[in-house]
C-alpha cells in the first residue's frame, strides 16, 4: 500500500492527485530533453550570466562526460540522463513582496499546505519554483544588519565577487559526477551570507519542488557564515507522484569561520520515482560549529552524505540524519567528518527505519587524518526493520592517522521488541497505533532538534508511513 | 614424500603455464586431482592481477610484490638443519598438546603420532590423497573455499603443496588438541600449505596451527594459503590459527568455515607476523542453531601492513555470531580491518556482533576499521562496534604516581586492552603465546 505522503499532507486525495500538478503551458521557457553544450550555453543566455559564469558551467559539462557514474551505494542504471530536461523557467519575474507572486504558484502553496501565518512568521521564504526563486521576502533589520538572503542566480547578479569567491570552492566541479551536472546546469538555490558577529536568531527557510515530469531540478546553495556568526538554515522538499524518472541533484557549500556556528536542516520527502543525488559539505574553521540535521523520506533512491571538514583547532561537527526507506526505495544516507585539525570533535548519530521493502543504508567516513591530536569522535547508528521483506546495511569507513584520538563507533539493528508492544496493547492500542508510538519514540533525538512546524510534520509523516504497515 | 631432488633444482621463474607443467610433472598425482588442478590454472590465468581499484585491495598495496619473483613450491625435502630450526617449536607445542604435523619449506618433516589421535585422522595432504581420496575428492577446494573465489585462491588451488587433513568421523570427540606447524626456514621461499578440516555429525575436536619463520634474514617469502571447515550438525571444534612469519614475507589466504545445525565453532586468530598479510576470514552459519565465536588478536610493528577481512555470513534461522578482533600499532604499521555481517532473508532470529578495538601506541601508525551489516530478515539482533585510541595519559599517570615506570605502565595498560579478548580464549597455552607475543612486540621499535 504506497501512499502518497505528499499528498496526504497537503490534505489531498489520491483521485486529486493529478489535478495537483499545475499545467506545463504556463512555463516561460523550457529546455530540451538531454544535456549537450546547446542546453547549457542556452541556460547561461537566458540568465544572463556574465562571461566567467558561462564558463564555470561548460568547464563542468566536460567534467560531467568524462566521470563515471558511481558504481556504490544505490541504482543508479535506471537514471538516464538524455530523458531529462535541465531547465525550465516558471515566470520572469522575482517576485518582491507576497503580493507579486503569482496566484498559480500562491496556489501551489497552498496544496503543499504552508500555513498563511507561517509565511508572514517567515525571516525570508526563498520558495524555489521551477529551479527559480519567486518570492524573497527578508525581515528589514536582517537586511540593515548586511545579511544578505537571496536566491543564487540573483547573487550572481548583485553579488558576483562573493560567489566567485566562494562557489566550487568547498565542492570542487570535479568532486563527483553529480557535483560537475549540477555546476554545469545549476539553477536557484539559496545564498546566505552573515557578517562577522550578526546572530540571525530566526531560522531562515527556503521550500522546494518539483513540478514538470522528467524534470531535473539543479539548485546551488551557498552559506557563508563570517567570524562569530550564527545562523539556522532550513529547507523542506516535497514532490508530487509522476510515473516516469525524475532527477533532483543539489549542491550545497558551507564555510563557518572563526567561532562562527551554522546549522542546516532539511526535511526530505520526495516522491517514489524521483533519484535524490545530492553533495553536501560545509568547512569549518577554528572553534567554528557545523550541523547538519537531515531527515530523508521519500524518493526512489537517496545517496546523501553530509560532511564537515573541521580544518581549524576546536572545531566541531555534528551529523544527525533520520531515513525512512518504505516500499520501492533506497535510501543510501549517512555522513563523513574529517579531522584535518587539532582538537576537533565530531558526532554522528543515524536513525534509520525501514518498511514493506524499503532498503536503508547507512554509508558513513570518519577520518582523522596525521596531526590532528586530541580529536575525539562517537557514531551511532541505529536501524529498525519493520518486516521480513525489508533491509538495512551500515557501511561505516573508519580511518585513523593518529595515536592521539578518541573514536567510537557503535550500531545496532533490530525490530521493535515485542516487550514493548505487548505492553502498550495491554494499556489498550491497537498494534499499529503502538509500533506508531514505539517509532515515533526511535527518531525522537533527531525530531526534538528541528523547528516546532516541522517537528510537526515530520511526526504527521512518519505517521501516515506506518499506517496500515503492522499486521 | 618419495622425491630426491636436491633443493638446488631450479623451478622456472613465476606462476607460468611452463612452470606449472613442470610442477605437475615433478609430482605423482591422480587424473581426478591432476584435472582440478589444470582448471585452477586456467582460472588463475583468466583473473586479473588486484590493483588499487578493486575495492579489497584500495587499502593493500601491492604493487612491490612481484609473483615473477617467485616459482611452484619445490618437490625438494627439507635439509636437517631446516628441521632443526623449528625443533624448539615443535617441542613446545607438543608438551602442551597431543601430536601434531609439520612442514618445513613446504615438505613434511614430522607426521602425528597415531596411538595420541583419540579416533580422529590427522595426516599430511600427501598421504590424504593416497589413503582418503573420497573424503578430498568431496570436500578439497569444491564448496568452501572455490577457485573462483579470487586470484589468489586459484593461484592456490593449482599449486597447493604440504597441510594437513583433520577427519573425526561420526560421534567422535577427540579429548585432545592437535597441532600443526608450518615453518619457512633460510633455504625456503614458498609456502603453499593447505589445511583441510571435515567434523562429521557429533564430533569434537581441538586443531591448533602455527606458521613461522626462522633465519631468513631479508629474503622475501611467500605463503599461499587456503583453510577450509566443514562441520557436520552439532559438531563442536576449537580452531586456533597464529600466523608469525617474518617481516620479510608475503602472507594471502583464504579462510571459510561452515557450520551446519547446532553446531558451534570457536576460532582463534593471532596475527602477528609477515610484511604484508591479506586474509580472508569468513563462518558460514549455514545449519539452524549455528554458532560462532571469533576472536582476534593483531598486533604490528615496524612498516607492517595486516588487511583482514572477516565475514559473519548468517544463512539459516536462530543463528548466532561474535566476533572480537583486538589490535594494537606501533612503529609506521598500519591495521586494515573489514568486517561484514549478511543475514540472509531466511535467517530470522539472528543473533550478531561484532567489535574491533584499535590501540593505537604511535605517531605514525595507521588503522582503518569498517564495521558492516547487510541485513534482509526482521526479526534479528544485529549489533556492531568500532574504537581507535590511545593509551590514556592519565592511566599511566596513575600508574607512575604508584612507583610503576611508564614502561611497564604502559605494558600493563596493553595487556589490560588485549584481556577482554584472552579471557575468550579456552586454551591456555593459545593465551600465554599471545600474550608473550603481543608484550616481545611491545618490546620491539
Amino acid at each position: 500500500m504506497a501512499t502518497d505522503l505528499n499528498l496526504q499532507v497537503a490534505g489531498i486525495k489520491e483521485d486529486d492527485k493529478y489535478g495537483f500538478r499545475d499545467s506545463d503551458a504556463n512555463y516561460a521557457f523550457k529546455s530540451g530533453k538531454g544535456l549537450t553544450r546547446d542546453v547549457v550555453e542556452q541556460i547561461s543566455e537566458m540568465k544572463n550570466e556574465p562571461a566567467w559564469m558561462r564558463d564555470f558551467r561548460l568547464k563542468a559539462l566536460e567534467i560531467f562526460r568524462q566521470k563515471p557514474t558511481p558504481t556504490w551505494g544505490g541504482e543508479l542504471a535506471g537514471l538516464n540522463f538524455d530523458d531529462i530536461r535541465y531547465f525550465m523557467k516558471a515566470t520572469d519575474r522575482q517576485g518582491r513582496t507576497w503580493d507579486d507572486v503569482p496566484a498559480e504558484i500562491k496556489n501551489t502553496f497552498d496544496k503543499l499546505g504552508i500555513p498563511e501565518a507561517e509565511r508572514k512568521f517567515l525571516a525570508g521564504v526563498g520558495a524555489q519554483y521551477e529551479s527559480e526563486v519567486v518570492y524573497h521576502s527578508l525581515r528589514e533589520d536582517l537586511q540593515k544588519k548586511g545579511v544578505i538572503f537571496v536566491d543564487t542566480d540573483t547573487a550572481v547578479r548583485e553579488h558576483p565577487d562573493l560567489v566567485r569567491e566562494y562557489l566550487g570552492t568547498i565542492i570542487p566541479i570535479a568532486d563527483n559526477k553529480f557535483a560537475a551536472l549540477n555546476s554545469a546546469v545549476w539553477s536557484g538555490g539559496s545564498f546566505v551570507y552573515i557578517p562577522a558577529g550578526v546572530k540571525v536568531d530566526i531560522p531562515l527557510q527556503a521550500y522546494f519542488r518539483i513540478n514538470a515530469e522528467n524534470m531535473g531540478q539543479f539548485e546551488r546553495t551557498i552559506i557563508i557564515v563570517e567570524e562569530g556568526a550564527q545562523v539556522h538554515y532550513v529547507e523542506g522538499c516535497t514532490a508530487p507522484m509522476y510515473s516516469s524518472e525524475s532527477l533532483h541533484s543539489a549542491v550545497v557549500e558551507i564555510v563557518v569561520k572563526k567561532g562562527g556556528r551554522c546549522r542546516y536542516t532539511t526535511i526530505q520527502n520526495w516522491a517514489n520515482n524521483i533519484y535524490n543525488l545530492v553533495t553536501k559539505r560545509a568547512v569549518a574553521h577554528e572553534d567554528a560549529v557545523m550541523e547538519w540535521v537531515d531527515g530523508n523520506l521519500g524518493s526512489k533512491l537517496t545517496m546523501k552524505y553530509p560532511a564537515v571538514y573541521m580544518v581549524g583547532k576546536g572545531a566541531r561537527g555534528e551529523i544527525l540524519s533520520i531515513a525512512f526507506a518504505g516500499q520501492g526505495q533506497h535510501q543510501d544516507a549517512g555522513g563523513k567528518v574529517v579531522h584535518a585539525a587539532p582538537h576537533t570533535s565530531s558526532r554522528i548519530i543515524s536513525k534509520s527505519i525501514s518498511k514493506n521493502g524499503g532498503r536503508a543504508s547507512y554509508r558513513g567516513l570518519l577520518k582523522v587524518a596525521k596531526g590532528a591530536k586530541g580529536s575525539k569522535s562517537n557514531v551511532v547508528c541505529d536501524a529498525l526493520i519493520l518486516d521480513p521483506s525489508s533491509r538495512s546495511d551500515t557501511y561505516p569507513y573508519i580511518e585513523i592517522d593518529e595515536d592521539d584520538v578518541k573514536i567510537g563507533h557503535e550500531a545496532s539493528v533490530s525490530k521493535i521488541g515485542e516487550e514493548q508492544l505487548f505492553y502498550l496493547r495491554s494499556r489498550g492500542l491497537s498494534e499499529a497505533e503502538a509500533s506508531t508510538l514505539i517509532v515515533s519514540g526511535f527518531i525522537e533525538p533527531l525530531v526534538k532538534e528541528l523547528p516546532m512546524e516541522y517537528a510537526v510534520e515530520m511526526n504527521k509523516l512518519i505517521q501516515l508511513q506506518m499506517e496500515g504497515s503492522v499486521g | 614424500m618419495s622425491s630426491s631432488l636436491s633443493a638446488s633444482t631450479l623451478a622456472p621463474a613465476g606462476f607460468s603455464e611452463e612452470a606449472f607443467e613442470a610442477f605437475l610433472k615433478g609430482r605423482d598425482e591422480p587424473g581426478w586431482l591432476v584435472d582440478r588442478r589444470r582448471e585452477a590454472f586456467a582460472r588463475f590465468q583468466a583473473f586479473a592481477w588486484p590493483t588499487a581499484r578493486d575495492e579489497e585491495w584500495r587499502r593493500t598495496d601491492i604493487r612491490a610484490f612481484k609473483p615473477a619473483d617467485f616459482g611452484p613450491p619445490a618437490q625438494a625435502e627439507a635439509s636437517a638443519a631446516a628441521t632443526a630450526a623449528f625443533d624448539p617449536l615443535w617441542e613446545s607445542l607438543s608438551s602442551h598438546y597431543a601430536t601434531g604435523v609439520a612442514h618445513v619449506d613446504g615438505a613434511v618433516v614430522r607426521r602425528p603420532d597415531p596411538a595420541k589421535l583419540g579416533g580422529a585422522t590427522f595426516v599430511d595432504l600427501e598421504t590424504a590423497v593416497k589413503d582418503h581420496p573420497e573424503i578430498l575428492r568431496k570436500h578439497l577446494l569444491t564448496d568452501v573455499v572455490k577457485p573462483s573465489d579470487d586470484v589468489l585462491a586459484a593461484l592456490h588451488a593449482a599449486f597447493w603443496s604440504g597441510g594437513s587433513l583433520l577427519y573425526v568421523p561420526r560421534g567422535v570427540a577427540v579429548e585432545l588438541p592437535l597441532f600443526s606447524i608450518a615453518g619457512m626456514s633460510a633455504d625456503g621461499r614458498i609456502d603453499f600449505g593447505h589445511t583441510l578440516v571435515v567434523l562429521e555429525e557429533g564430533a569434537e575436536a581441538t586443531l591448533v596451527r602455527e606458521t613461522a619463520s626462522a633465519g631468513r634474514g631479508d629474503a622475501p617469502g611467500l605463503h599461499v594459503g587456503a583453510l577450509e571447515v566443514v562441520q557436520g550438525a552439532s559438531s563442536r571444534l576449537r580452531l586456533v590459527n597464529i600466523q608469525n612469519w617474518d617481516a620479510s614475507t608475503w602472507h594471502f589466504t583464504r579462510e571459510r568455515a561452515v557450520i551446519g545445525r547446532d553446531a558451534s565453532l570457536q576460532w582463534t586468530v593471532g596475527a602477528l607476523g609477515s610484511r604484508l598479510s591479506k586474509v580472508n576470514q569468513e563462518v558460514v552459519l549455514a545449519g539452524e542453531g549455528a554458532s560462532a565465536q571469533v576472536n582476534g588478536v593483531m598486533f604490528t610493528t615496524g612498516r607492517q601492513h595486516l588487511a583482514y577481512f572477516t565475514r559473519q555470513d548468517h544463512q539459516a534461522p536462530h543463528t548466532t555470531s561474535d566476533l572480537l578482533y583486538k589490535g594494537g600499532l606501533k612503529g609506521h604499521s598500519r591495521i586494515v580491518w573489514k568486517g561484514m555481517i549478511r543475514v540472509e532473508k531466511d535467517a530470522q532470529r539472528t543473533d550478531a556482533y561484532q567489535k574491533n578495538d584499535n590501540l593505537i601506541l604511535s605517531d605514525s601508525a595507521r588503522a582503518d576499521s569498517i564495521p558492516g551489516l547487510e541485513i534482509e530478515a526482521n526479526d534479528v539482533r544485529c549489533t556492531h562496534g568500532a574504537t581507535a585510541g590511545r593509551v590514556d595519559e592519565e592511566m599511566i599517570f596513575l600508574c607512575q604516581a604508584r612507583g610503576i615506570p611508564r614502561d611497564t605502565a604502559v605494558r600493563l595498560i596493553v595487556e589490560g586492552f588485549f584481556a577482554n579478548v584472552y579471557d575468550r580464549i579456552t586454551l591456555d597455552p593459545v593465551r600465554e603465546t599471545l600474550r608473550r607475543a603481543v608484550a616481545a612486540k611491545l618490546g620491539d621499535s
